[in-house]
């Protein structure tokens, strides 16, 4: 949060590990360390935001979604940290779980 | 947006959120998980099913219209209806390949072709949906959120897909509720984060379409339908 405000001009300065009103925070790899968020997630994640930042009330313009979106995506290798496939986790239907793996998974 | 204008949504945004970083930063350190954890409170990143439904209905309530919707399109399935286990009986009818992510409450399924939601037209890939997820009331166990989402798609194939998303939406509910961005390729492709949005709010449903530009990951098509009955 304190990134996004950064990153569209606030007042508030995100400096990873602590910011200027002294409160000392995490960094975004320790913060999101234990969560298990995969790239398809974090993607969504910025998808999400950006159409709400898009939609009214806000109606923020392309431009500066472009900046924020830069900065977001710039989080990225510290926030995914789970690398594995839908695929190769138990799924629910066993004759679409055989196709897929037959057909070597997809994630 | 004027730069004067984004400054004074951004000290807004600030303003709020130092408030709650302050409040969820100390809940975060370990001297208060002990204090968290005897009040029978969890950290709200991993909230229960139940937490994660309090949550969508909050949300759910903030953004409902004054008009009831005089149909729930929702890609063929029934919300506030259909079930987990119904919805578990179409997957393996349909041979699609599905996860139970939380027990109960959220169901995944992976590569769903348009045909086996009833939906004929594209070919390619942007015929089929990477990822479609489902949300059931945690205490019924009734679908009461569902996204489908579209990855790695051209622009033209994004803007293609999203006009035809839009055409059906308005079909069965007239004008959108709102709109931004433009859904054509040439302004999806524009640049990163570049986004258009269609979106629906009824008293009792809520329904979006949006697609974005994800830097170095192609466009993002999202397909949003949620009940919005307490």
């Amino acid at each position: 949060m304190l990134l996004l405000d950064n990153a569209s001009g606030g007042p508030q300065k995100y400096l990873g590990v602590k910011v200027t009103s002294g409160f000392a925070c995490e960094s975004m790899a320790v913060a999101h360390a234990d969560l298990g968020i995969n790239s398809g997630t974090f993607d969504k994640f910025v998808s999400i935001a950006a159409g709400v930042l898009a939609a009214k009330p806000f109606s923020v313009g392309a431009d500066d979604l472009g900046t924020i979106g830069t900065v977001l995506v710039s989080t990225k290798d510290d926030i995914v940290t789970d690398t594995t496939t839908t695929a190769e986790k138990a799924c629910t239907a066993p004759a679409a779980c055989a196709a897929a793996a037959g057909a070597g998974g997809a994630g | 947006m004027k730069r004067a204008q984004l400054i004074r949504v951004a000290v807004y945004v600030a303003s709020v959120l130092a408030a709650l970083t302050l409040v969820a930063g100390a809940l975060h350190t370990k001297a208060a998980r002990p204090l968290l954890a005897r009040l029978g409170l969890k950290c709200p990143i991993k909230g229960s099913a139940a937490d994660v439904e309090a949550a969508r209905l909050k949300s759910a309530r903030a953004q409902r219209g004054t008009e009831a919707a005089a149909s729930r399109p929702a890609l063929g399935f029934a919300l506030d209806t259909m079930t987990l286990a119904d919805v578990k009986e179409w997957a393996e009818n349909k041979r699609i390949s599905c996860e139970e992510i939380r027990k109960n409450s959220f169901l995944r399924c992976s590569n769903v072709p348009l045909t086996a939601l009833g939906t004929p037209g594209a070919n390619g890939p942007a015929a089929t949906i990477s990822q479609l997820d489902f949300g059931f009331s945690p205490g019924n166990q009734h679908l009461v959120n569902i996204s489908a989402w579209r990855n790695g798609m051209s622009a033209t194939d994004a803007a293609s897909q999203m006009n035809a998303v839009a055409a059906s939406m308005k079909a069965e509910l007239g004008a959108p509720s709102a709109e931004a961005g433009s859904r054509t390729a040439a302004y999806l492709a524009a640049g990163p984060m570049h986004t258009a949005v269609v979106e629906y709010r009824f008293s009792d449903y809520s329904a979006d379409v949006s697609a974005t530009n994800i830097p170095g990951r192609g466009l993002l098509l999202r397909e949003h339908y949620m009940s919005a009955r307490d």
